[in-house]
């Protein structure tokens, strides 16, 4: 393959964003892969590979840690939950107001639905820990569960069989943000003719959604399951803020087992193996998505 | 509206049987259309609820939370919010100047970057491409050890605005882009192509046409980054030790603990975040018709 010379100007366009990368990102994931094969309490990763280089002790350790293996079950058990509930509530909303007759209203939902976007996830979390799940008898949840059907009050977040489904609830009805937006931007791009068709064969919504609206998003879906995968993987700040990974570990999850074993207890050797460990899954799962989920076929 | 449009005798002949069926379609369709709105608005009802206890719990004094949480007390306690103004505002110049900064490198960084990718065809492309997306995948807890190490030590940014903004302009990179190449990619290249042929240079392609034509994607972008940067907390509060350059939120969150362990209220620091909040508003009251072309054109997919 030949090259134009003056195409050699494209590296200088790449090099902020390139530079800064290799500095701010590729730099440190370098130490924290050296990090995962020493087993020091400093957080330097020449000093410490220089004076307590332990080879792959850290990962096998992984292997027979069962606080790690429960925390990638109670991930699994997230992701899961957390993409059909997200998708399904955010495909619905596009669908309902795509199929508005009027373009104001649709308009002004749209508007409406991201408002709470701004709402700083600090707020977020203290409304939900202080009042709609507060472990307290004034918590919204226990007002309304004990005047309507005499229930005790509950813990919620801090009670260990509740927690998980607590979090899992969390953000209900899970479809304030962008996503909707996303979906409606897929069903706006189906073409009219798509749906005149429908309309002489006489299918009706149900049919519509699921063999013709669903398939012709793709493209879109494999992009949350993406996304999903990739951001859940590694996400723990509702463990951080609401649960501390607890009751007893019910809601630990990998990434934040690591933030606790790097921060709380210093093994910042065993928090690295971990981290690598959820970067190597994360890889081989979004390979598997990207070879295996098809994406939209494009309109003639 | 069966395909009977073939034949207008049979069209004009509109029988009484027809027009009773167009009308019950008719009414049919609007009853779907109310079911349609009545649901919609109920998703309104709970997406709100945050909001509605941000409001209503910011004009509490804490003798009112206690008699009443979940609905809005009178008198409406205004007090709260110029306590926490007293509070707020000697961090707001702090977390501009880092979100303005932080926002516009993310965009300029992320367009020049894209622009290469599209507009250029040099050795290794599709390499460097996917070495900068592969950053997407790798935690961010594990690199931030090694990177405050080398922020504070080997840059000596520490209590710099600089330490908060340069990483985080390059943890945004890999997501921006994404998106922006999506979308640079679907831009007309004949329009590039002419105006080169008009002997235009990249420079002069990239500022008036592609940023021009780019404007959604890009305020999609902007705003998001906005947005984060706003309400980053871990790593502005490792880097800005020194209380006179910390930012809203790094100031709030001990602020709220403290307040909410004496009172058990939120009102003050409520009444802070609503303030705290104005301005994103009014940024994206403006800038909301962009933003939501952007999400809407379909850069947004794999």
């Amino acid at each position: 393959m030949t090259f134009k010379k003056r195409d050699l100007f494209g590296y200088l366009w790449l090099m902020p964003a390139f530079l800064l990368v290799c500095v701010f990102s590729l730099y440190p994931a370098i130490c924290a892969l050296l990090l995962s094969f020493t087993d020091g309490g400093t957080a330097n990763a020449f000093n410490s590979l220089a004076t307590n280089f332990s080879g792959f002790a850290n990962f096998g350790k992984l292997f027979v840690d069962t606080v790690f293996w429960r925390s990638c079950l109670n991930l699994v058990i997230f992701i899961v939950t957390g993409l059909i509930l997200g998708n399904t509530a955010a495909f619905a909303l596009a669908e309902l107001i795509h199929n508005l007759k009027s373009k104001r209203c649709s308009g002004i939902y749209r508007f409406i639905f991201i408002l709470p976007m701004l709402v700083p996830s600090m707020v977020n979390m203290l409304i939900w820990t202080k009042i709609v799940f507060s472990p307290f008898e004034s918590g919204l949840i226990n007002t309304v569960l004990n005047q309507m059907f005499g229930l005790p009050k509950q813990g919620w977040y801090e009670q260990e069989n509740l927690a998980m489904l607590s979090m899992i609830l969390t953000g209900f009805p899970w479809v304030s943000g962008t996503s909707f937006l996303i979906y409606l931007a897929g069903l706006n791009n189906i073409p009219e003719s798509v749906y005149e068709a429908l309309e002489l064969d006489g299918a009706g919504t149900f049919k519509r959604i699921f063999y013709v609206d669903i398939p012709l998003l793709q493209s879109q879906i494999k992009y949350f399951l993406m996304m999903g995968i990739i951001g859940g993987m590694q996400s723990f700040s509702m463990q951080l803020e609401f649960t501390k990974g607890g009751p007893n570990y019910a809601t630990t999850v990998p990434g934040y087992y690591m933030y606790e074993k790097a921060f709380y207890s210093g093994e910042f050797g065993y928090a690295a193996a971990i981290g690598f460990f959820i970067f190597i899954v994360t890889l081989v799962l979004t390979i598997i998505n990207n070879k295996f989920v098809k994406s939209t076929e494009e309109f003639a | 509206m069966k395909n009977n449009g073939f034949n207008p005798v049979v069209q004009s002949i509109a029988t009484e049987e027809d027009i009773r069926i167009n009308r019950r379609a008719k009414v049919k369709s609007e009853i779907k259309q109310g079911i349609a709105h009545f649901v919609i608005i109920l998703l309104m009802f709970f997406v709100f609820v945050p909001i509605y206890f941000l409001i209503i719990k910011s004009l509490k004094d804490p003798s009112q939370e206690v008699s009443s949480p979940f609905a809005l007390t009178f008198p409406l306690c205004f007090e709260n919010y110029s306590l926490a103004w007293l509070f707020v505002k000697d961090y707001i110049l702090n977390t501009v100047i880092i979100a303005v900064c932080q926002t516009l490198g993310v965009l300029v960084v992320c367009s020049f970057a894209s622009y290469a990718f599209v507009r250029y065809n040099f050795p290794l492309k599709n390499v460097f491409f996917i070495v900068i997306l592969a950053f997407l995948m790798i935690p961010g807890t594990l690199t931030l050890i090694p990177q405050y190490g080398m922020v504070m030590n080997t840059f000596n940014l520490g209590n710099n605005y600089l330490g908060v903004i340069l990483p985080s302009i390059a943890g945004a990179v890999p997501m921006g882009v994404f998106l922006l190449n999506t979308f640079f990619s679907g831009l007309p290249k004949d329009l590039f192509e002419a105006a080169e042929l008009d002997g235009a240079s990249k420079l002069y392609s990239y500022m008036f046409i592609a940023i021009p034509l780019s404007v959604p994607i890009l305020s999609t972008l902007g705003i998001m980054q906005l947005l984060s940067a706003w309400n980053d907390l871990l790593w502005p509060r490792l880097i800005l030790q020194e209380e006179a350059l910390q930012t809203i939120t790094i100031g709030l969150n001990p602020f709220t603990t403290w307040y909410y362990n004496d009172y058990l209220s939120l009102g003050v620091p409520f009444a802070g975040y609503v303030i705290v909040s104005l301005p994103l508003l009014i940024i994206f009251f403006f800038a909301s018709k962009q933003f939501i072309s952007g999400l809407t054109s379909g850069a947004f997919k794999m």
